[in-house]
């Protein structure tokens, strides 16, 4: 089944980005510009990899800037929770 | 026997007789020029003077990357007094320890800074300064002569501190002509550095990378140095890089994947075309995010290892001959041996593509920490070896990194003590034990929490959430954990003690 926005933005509260700034996070937007920092984006890539089961190659995963970038990369890496 | 010559002072005359009227650094909309700049030090100097500090004591700065900063540093120098950079990101307990610990004559700091706070409760710090961006109140009214003091021969120069295991920071003393080593060889045939550079160092003065790019290479060779005084982002990054126009970049890989993952190539925000040169150092650079910079930008980048005790770049890429995913040969002037775990200065070599722990010898390596005899035994060897804590394989010369021999982590450039992460996630009332190790997420290292829980039953997920976010409010950003990974049991000796390196994910 295809991941949705509202599980990656769930993901996002789960590593500890603030739920005000999940709830107004534009999925198209890259996420950088919209409050995660340093410590959210590698969280973030670790935890989709976990859930996922999926391993991020390295120079792919600098392309996924959005939720979108995200959503579409695990969906077609058929990545399952 | 007094050295002749005051460091700062040389420096100093050289850029007023070279290019008095060149920029010296620039700071958002604002010059200082290389004439201001003297006469601005040599104020600085009077003031401290007039406020009873004298030659030796330290003086502590914690600032942010501002004109302050060169003006405050060599000011001190001036005097013979030893100026001590402290990152500005610490907390009014940490300064306070630092102030204790370097048994501190003044503070140049902002108002209501937490350095500030951390000095009223640390007797002996006499003189606290405020300072804006531009140097403290008052300082205009001194003069802009100043006799400048001999450094008393054995006595620090300058003074930086370094994270400790027991996550206590270690003075690193510094002779005040250490100061220029990172200009020849480094600076002038590997980076090739001339006065037409404007070198721009997203990482901070109080961090030897910082300092030695953004002081020593600038006024070494009559350059221009771009100061940010914020904490920067990738955003910002590109920003200050299209309005300032530096030719050399020096950065940190965790800020170089950021970068990457902004960029926008063609678009005026992002414009790169003035960049000649980017360096890379504070951790390893991994070799994909290597790869992927110079495909992106088109410029290359350089990475490369030193050390706060070194002051100094000692392992080293070389232009036209990037070896990505390895921090590069030799810097001429240094010498390097590799030895196996257990093995002391004496001890020979391992071979060529086998692992060993790195020991450098050199100019301008720090000669003991500040009052710490038992780390100075561990680190400073005997023969002037210093032991980097670093584990590396060389193969023709060429030196790739392969983690620490201690539990230490580098992380984001900063130096990460799993002690003191560990204290932090023991304040969760759920957690029984735990212990901090590194994961790899693209490439760089990350702590991890490793946690075995009071009541193994608890729901884990929900527990993650919490432990980080509970971690997140006791420690600095760099420092928080990227996961939690749940056991049953660490891994321990036989004595009981936890062995992070089994937890290690790299």
């Amino acid at each position: 089944m295809a991941v949705t926005g509202q599980e990656l933005k769930a993901m996002l509260e789960e590593i500890g980005v603030k739920p005000e700034v999940v709830r107004v996070l534009d999925p198209a937007a890259p996420l950088l510009k919209q409050g995660l920092d340093s410590v959210d984006f590698p969280a973030f890539c670790a935890l989709v990899e976990e859930r996922f089961h999926l391993s991020l190659d390295d120079a792919f995963a600098l392309k996924l800037r959005t939720l979108e970038d995200f959503a579409a990369h695990i969906n077609q890496a058929g990545g399952n929770p | 026997m007094i050295q002749p010559e005051n460091v700062a002072a040389g420096l100093l005359a050289r850029n007023l007789e070279r290019c008095p009227d060149k920029a010296a650094f620039l700071c958002a909309d604002d010059t200082l020029t290389h004439r201001a700049l003297a006469a601005e030090a040599a104020r600085f100097a009077n003031l401290l003077q007039a406020r009873g500090v004298g030659p030796g004591q330290r003086v502590v700065l914690v600032l942010p990357d501002s004109f302050a900063y060169p003006k405050a540093f060599l000011g001190a120098m001036l005097l013979g007094a030893v100026p001590v950079p402290v990152s500005a990101m610490l907390g009014a307990e940490d300064y306070a320890f630092i102030l204790a610990d370097c048994s501190a004559s003044a503070l140049v700091t902002w108002e209501d800074s937490p350095a500030a706070e951390g000095a009223r409760s640390t007797p002996g710090v006499a003189v606290v300064l405020f300072c804006g961006l531009d140097g403290p109140w008052g300082l205009s009214g001194h003069s802009a002569e100043f006799e400048p003091a001999a450094h008393a021969a054995g006595q620090p120069g300058f003074m930086l501190y370094s994270s400790g295991s027991t996550g206590r920071p270690k003075g690193v003393p510094h002779a005040a002509a250490d100061l220029l080593g990172p200009a020849d060889p480094w600076g002038s045939d590997i980076l090739g550095v001339t006065a037409e550079d404007v070198v721009f160092s997203a990482s901070k003065m109080s961090f030897a990378y910082g300092l030695l790019s953004s002081l020593t290479l600038p006024l070494a060779f009559g350059a221009t140095a771009v100061l940010f005084a914020g904490k920067p982002g990738p955003y910002e990054l590109f920003e200050c890089i299209a309005r300032h126009r530096p030719s050399l970049f020096f950065c940190v890989p965790t800020l170089y994947n950021l970068m990457l993952r902004a960029f926008e190539p063609g678009t005026p925000g992002c414009d790169l075309s003035s960049l000649r040169l980017c360096y890379s150092a504070g951790e390893a650079l991994p070799a994909t995010l290597c790869q992927e910079w110079m495909s992106q930008t088109g410029v290359e980048i350089l990475d490369g290892i030193g050390s706060t005790e070194a002051f100094n770049l000692f392992l080293s890429n070389r232009q036209g001959r990037v070896r990505c995913g390895a921090s590069g040969e030799i810097v001429p002037g240094f010498e390097a041996r590799l030895i196996a775990a257990g093995g002391n200065a004496d001890s020979p070599e391992v071979p060529d593509g086998t692992p060993g722990n790195l020991l450098i010898r050199g100019p301008g390596l720090a000669q003991s920490y500040w009052e710490r005899p038992e780390k100075t035994a561990e680190t400073m060897l005997p023969g002037g070896w210093l032991a980097t804590g670093d584990v590396y394989v060389r193969e023709q010369g060429v030196f790739s990194h392969q983690g620490r021999s201690d539990d230490m982590l580098k992380v984001g450039a900063h130096w990460v003590s799993p002690v003191q992460v560990e204290d932090a996630l023991r304040q969760h009332p759920a957690v029984a034990e735990c212990a901090v190790a590194a994961l790899r997420v693209e490439g760089l290292l990350r702590p991890c929490a490793h946690v075995v829980l009071k009541d193994p039953g608890q729901a884990q997920a929900l527990l993650g959430v919490e432990i980080l976010k509970c971690a997140r409010e006791l420690l600095p950003t760099y420092m928080c954990p990227v996961r939690v990974v749940f056991h049953n049991d660490l891994p321990k000796t036989p004595t009981g003690k936890i062995q992070r390196f089994r937890l290690r994910n790299a």
